[in-house]
């Protein structure tokens, strides 16, 4: 594998469980430069392996205010400024008429950029880091521990893993 | 859900003898493998109809829209604005499945959910024919957007039409971005599994280099979240909008207060009687009985005599203000509908939509496949002719009885609305070759994993915390 | 490992409050019918309604969550199940609003009828004793089935047959739809015919919506209560409130919804028939209310609501609920009182009788907790309701 960001130790387990008891005993040697892939989302995992709550939904939440905002504005600005006319007697500005596209608009701006936020956040598409192993689409979980960490020490971790049950210990270079 | 000692033990959601391994093998099989010969009837039967409504569709740009059945008063014919509206309720089950049926946790969907979502983009393609070809001149379709433009004019935002333009691009836009976020790590699993090295390209192309990182699933579960956030009130205003275009106006029939829940629940419910249809078949051609058992479809007949009832009481309510409000002009729509020219498309309508679901009430015909299977063909039928009674029973006879007419659809309507179904099932049926029918990551979050250690059984995706 | 719920008991103090509650209500009503007894039964008819519908939303609560075999609302059902104790009151309170009638509905007025073509065309519907049989089918509905579900619940603590549940199951299904039309024609009824020429076909729906709305909020008040007072402590964890609170949030939305669908089309069509009951509410002296029920009733708590920590913190969440509980008197305030009064009037009469209300609707509520278990402590999935988590 021409891996070329990523070295260090990679663990294989064939139960999120083992994963799950691994990543607690590899946290509490210290070690913080580590990753997990996993065929699926655990529940628990992510607090285990430290991580904080995703910010993505304050992300969203502006965004899909700023879409509520611009859609109306535009309606009241096309329909009342630039070029007022008069439908069916109606007020120029008829909020209860300009809603629904003000919601559609919210919803739009809002997922849209949910989704892309996403996978700027998630570094996708990835074209640099190539998958460590190919069963952890499928029905392995592993654990991988970066070389550089200052409590890295191969041997130590050798042994710490193989008493977390891990099916197999591989270096990744 | 059965009963022992003092324990009620609900049924599993997949077979329990599978394995994580087994999902990706099983679900990723018609994509590794040759199609079958019942695939290619299916597709052949589906590019016929498509043709024939190719056919219909090229005669009528050509000659405009006067070849179909419509006239005056009937201006909105049957067909296209009854085939639009159809064609996206069926959508609204998709949405329903993986945005709101996510929210409230149950946990059921996650068989059915990708062929749902695959069904509501294809479905809201299909619908969005009709209206472009209602427009008259097709090629100026796209005075529909308001953009700057040389007449310094902008499109007429007060106008239902116009919301309709919004709400189906917003749609269809973020079912697709949900329908794909979903796919992605599934995209992945198919990519690891390739071996020819052109669909492995592509599928490494379509899944972006996802990993499966914890930090990914971190913030992807979270997105995932606020996309199903953001869809169930999507998918309410959807329909509610497509209503609006007739509650809006005056006409008797048309205007009232209901309408928008009303719409949706009928939409959910001809959405989920398109869904067992499909799955009913997909599951026996593609092998996939252990993932979607009886017990999913009997939930989704569940839900069908749900919505069936509510498009009941929609129906009820609508008959009862009639007469309560005392309005001439109302009574007199409602009188018609009951029995008057088009009284049969009435009567099929409330069978089938508010009889023929009764038959759930009996748990052994929500577990028998042949009635579930009759009753949802039956359900769509019911489904479409109740647009046809809305739209024709309120045209043909309104305030003038000088103007009133009546309506023959026309060769130009059959083909194209057999054309629509075409449309839609070769989506359909590409769709199952190539891309995973079932959210196999979802499926295996939850698995038991058939091992127990220190006495608790073990689940595959729920994992307690300690702390 | 299940933990045993305390008892709960009303305290001394409070029992003197709400009782007090109770006088001032009696005095204020009495009070009013002598001043003026239009505004002292329209008074009565908005808490009659009001109070009505909390007391029907724990048993449509309880029906859903059988209905769906929900886990996660096992340790908050019982709580729900204890508004029941309201609707016997709420029969007797029937009797009393049938004597005011003729205050309220135009329609009971039968030389103004015999003269109004439209209204003589609706007396087959509009007269007192059908009035009278569809509310009695109403309470038929949710004091027989619904108490019917809950006697099950409740010999549930004791026996720990889990059949019961599956029998509640079945319940729920034919009271869900009984209930549907009952309610909806009750609504109609108490509601809509206060202007007897108006009408709307999602009315019963925008009732009902109103209905849970506030049921939601009234049972996270009595949960948080109980809950600070540590007796439902081990039961009910920041994830069930956070459930609860998710919950009155999507209702908070579908309450917009419909409201909002009900006045657009109302608006847009602008029909003789239907919007003059809008230009009533919402144009001259009436405007102000209907702008601060949109405000009050939708914008400001959807944005009091839609944080996480907002769902999560019992301080917080029980603020949100009693302002839904006011936002919901606002809403049946502004469909009663336009129907009368050129002008909002509000004054010791409109707080009286509310504290009336809510006296009684407290006394019942504790009585009935004091008699049976705080949490459906046999409940087969009670077990899994204590592992929940978000």
């Amino acid at each position: 594998m021409n891996n070329k960001k990523e070295k260090g130790i990679l663990a294989v387990f064939d139960h999120p469980n083992r994963l799950l008891a691994a990543v607690k005993k590899v946290r509490q040697a210290g070690i913080r430069k580590l990753d997990t892939f996993t065929p699926y989302a655990i529940h628990g995992l992510d607090h285990a392996a430290g991580l904080k709550r995703s910010w993505i939904p304050y992300a969203t939440l502006i965004l899909s205010l700023t879409g509520w905002c611009l859609g109306f504005l535009f309606q009241a600005w096309t329909s009342a400024v630039d070029w007022p006319l008069n439908v069916g007697g109606k007020p120029f500005v008829s909020w209860p008429a300009f809603i629904p596209i003000t919601f559609e608009s919210m919803v739009l701006i809002g997922g849209v950029s949910t989704v892309l936020i996403l996978f700027i956040t998630c570094g996708l598409p990835n074209r640099k880091l190539p998958a460590l192993d190919p069963r952890f689409t499928d029905d392995r979980f592993g654990l991988f521990v970066d070389k550089n960490d200052p409590y890295f020490d191969e041997a130590k971790l050798r042994h710490l893993l193989k008493e977390c049950d891990a099916e197999e210990i591989k270096n990744v270079a | 859900m059965e009963i022992k000692g003092d324990k009620i033990i609900k049924e599993p959601l997949v077979a329990p003898d599978l394995v994580l391994a087994d999902v990706n093998r099983d679900v990723c099989r018609p994509l590794e493998s040759f199609p079958s010969r019942k695939w290619y009837i299916c597709l052949a039967i589906a590019l016929s109809a498509l043709s024939v409504g190719a056919m219909m569709v090229t005669g009528l740009i050509g000659k405009g829209i006067g070849v179909t059945g419509l006239n005056q008063p009937v201006g909105w014919g049957a067909f296209d604005i009854t085939n639009f509206v159809f064609w996206i309720g069926i959508g609204h089950a998709g949405t329903l499945i993986s945005a709101i049926l996510y929210l409230f946790r149950q946990k059921w969907r996650t068989a059915i959910n990708r062929s749902a979502e695959a069904m509501t983009i294809f479905a809201v393609m299909t619908a969005g024919i009709f209206p472009l070809l209602h427009v008259g001149r097709q090629w100026y379709a796209f005075w529909l957007f308001p953009y700057p433009n040389q007449r310094l004019l902008w499109v007429n935002f007060r106008s239902p039409l116009l919301w309709d333009v919004f709400a189906v691009s917003t749609y269809f836009t973020i079912s697709l971005l949900f329908w794909y976020t979903g796919l992605v790590p599934d995209l992945a699993s198919v990519r690891d599994r390739c071996k020819n090295r052109v669909r492995k390209f592509i599928y490494t192309v379509l899944s972006m280099g996802w990993r499966g990182s914890a930090r990914h699933w971190n913030h992807y579960e979270m997105a995932y979240l606020l996309l199903a956030a953001l869809s169930t009130p999507l998918v309410l205003s959807v329909h509610s909008i497509v209503s609006f275009d007739f509650a809006v106006s005056i006409l008797p029939g048309w205007h009232t207060t209901i309408f928008p829940p009303y719409f949706v629940a009928g939409a959910i419910f001809s959405g989920f009687a398109m869904v067992v249809t499909l799955l009913i078949i997909a599951r026996e051609v593609f092998n996939l009985k252990k993932y979607i058992s009886l017990y999913h479809l009997e939930n989704m007949t569940k839900i069908m005599l749900l919505t069936g009832m509510m498009v009941g009481y929609a129906y009820l309510m609508e008959l009862f203000i009639a007469w309560y409000s005392g309005s001439p002009n109302e009574r007199f729509i409602f009188l018609n509908r009951l029995s008057g020219p088009f009284a049969w498309a009435y009567w099929i309508m409330m069978s089938c939509n508010v009889l023929v679901p009764q038959v759930f009430w009996v748990k052994k015909w929500r577990r028998s496949v042949p009635v579930m299977f009759v009753c949802s063909l039956l359900i769509n039928i019911g489904m479409w002719f109740e647009r046809f009674t809305i739209i024709v029973t309120s045209l043909h006879r309104d305030f003038l009885p000088s103007s009133w007419d009546s309506y023959f659809p026309t060769r130009y309507d059959w083909g194209i609305t057999l054309g629509s179904f075409g449309f839609f099932f070769t989506f359909f049926l590409i769709f199952c070759r190539v891309l995973p029918t079932i959210a196999m990551f979802e499926v295996k979050s939850i698995m038991k994993i058939g091992r127990k250690e220190s006495g608790a059984e073990m689940y595959a995706g729920v994992v307690a915390r300690t702390d | 490992m299940i933990p045993k719920p305390q008892s709960f008991e009303l305290s001394g103090k409070l029992k003197t409050l709400f009782g007090a509650f109770v006088a001032v209500g009696l005095i204020t009503f009495i009070v009013g019918l002598k001043t003026g007894p239009d505004r002292a039964w329209s008074n009565f008819l908005l808490e009659y309604f009001y109070w009505l519908c909390l007391g029907l939303s724990g048993v449509f609560f309880a029906a859903l969550q059988h209905i769906t075999a929900s886990y996660w609302s096992v340790t908050v059902r019982r709580v729900g199940e204890a508004f029941i104790a309201y609707l016997p009151v709420a029969v007797v309170l029937f009797v009393v609003l049938l004597f005011g009638l003729h205050h309220l509905y135009e329609w009971t007025h039968l030389n103004v009828v015999e003269h109004d073509p439209i209204l003589s065309m609706k007396k087959g519907y509009l007269n007192v004793p059908f009035f009278v049989i569809r509310a009695i089918l109403l309470f038929a509905v949710a004091l027989g089935l619904g108490g019917w579900m809950i006697r099950n619940s409740i010999r549930q603590d004791k026996s720990g047959d889990p059949r019961l549940t599956l029998l509640n199951t079945k319940i729920s299904a034919p009271f869900l739809l009984l209930f549907a039309v009952t309610f909806t024609l009750v609504a109609v009824d108490l509601m809509m015919s206060l202007a007897p020429h108006w009408f709307s076909t999602i009315f019963g729906v925008y009732c009902w919506a109103g209905l849970f709305y506030s049921g939601l909020a009234m049972m996270a008040i009595w949960v948080i209560a109980l809950r600070k007072k540590g007796m439902l402590a081990e039961f009910v964890t920041d994830d069930h409130l956070h459930d609860l609170g998710k919950l009155m949030f999507a209702f908070l939305v579908f309450w917009g919804y419909v409201a909002f669908s009900q006045y657009m089309l109302i608006w847009y069509a602008n029909l003789p028939e239907e919007t003059p009951y809008m230009i009533t509410r919402v144009s001259g002296a009436w405007k102000p209310v209907s702008t601060a029920l949109m405000v009050v009733k939708f914008v400001i708590p959807f944005f009091l609501l839609v944080a996480r920590p907002a769902k999560r913190r019992d301080g917080w969440l029980m603020f949100v609920a009693f302002w839904f509980l006011a936002a919901q008197w606002l809403d049946i305030y502004w469909m009663v009182f336009p129907a009368h009064f050129d002008k909002p009037v509000f004054g010791f009469m409109e707080i009286g009788m509310f504290l009336g209300f809510a006296g009684i609707f407290s006394l019942c509520v504790g009585g009935f907790l004091k008699r049976v278990s705080t949490v459906a402590v046999k409940d087969p999935w009670l077990e899994q309701c204590l592992h929940h988590h978000q």
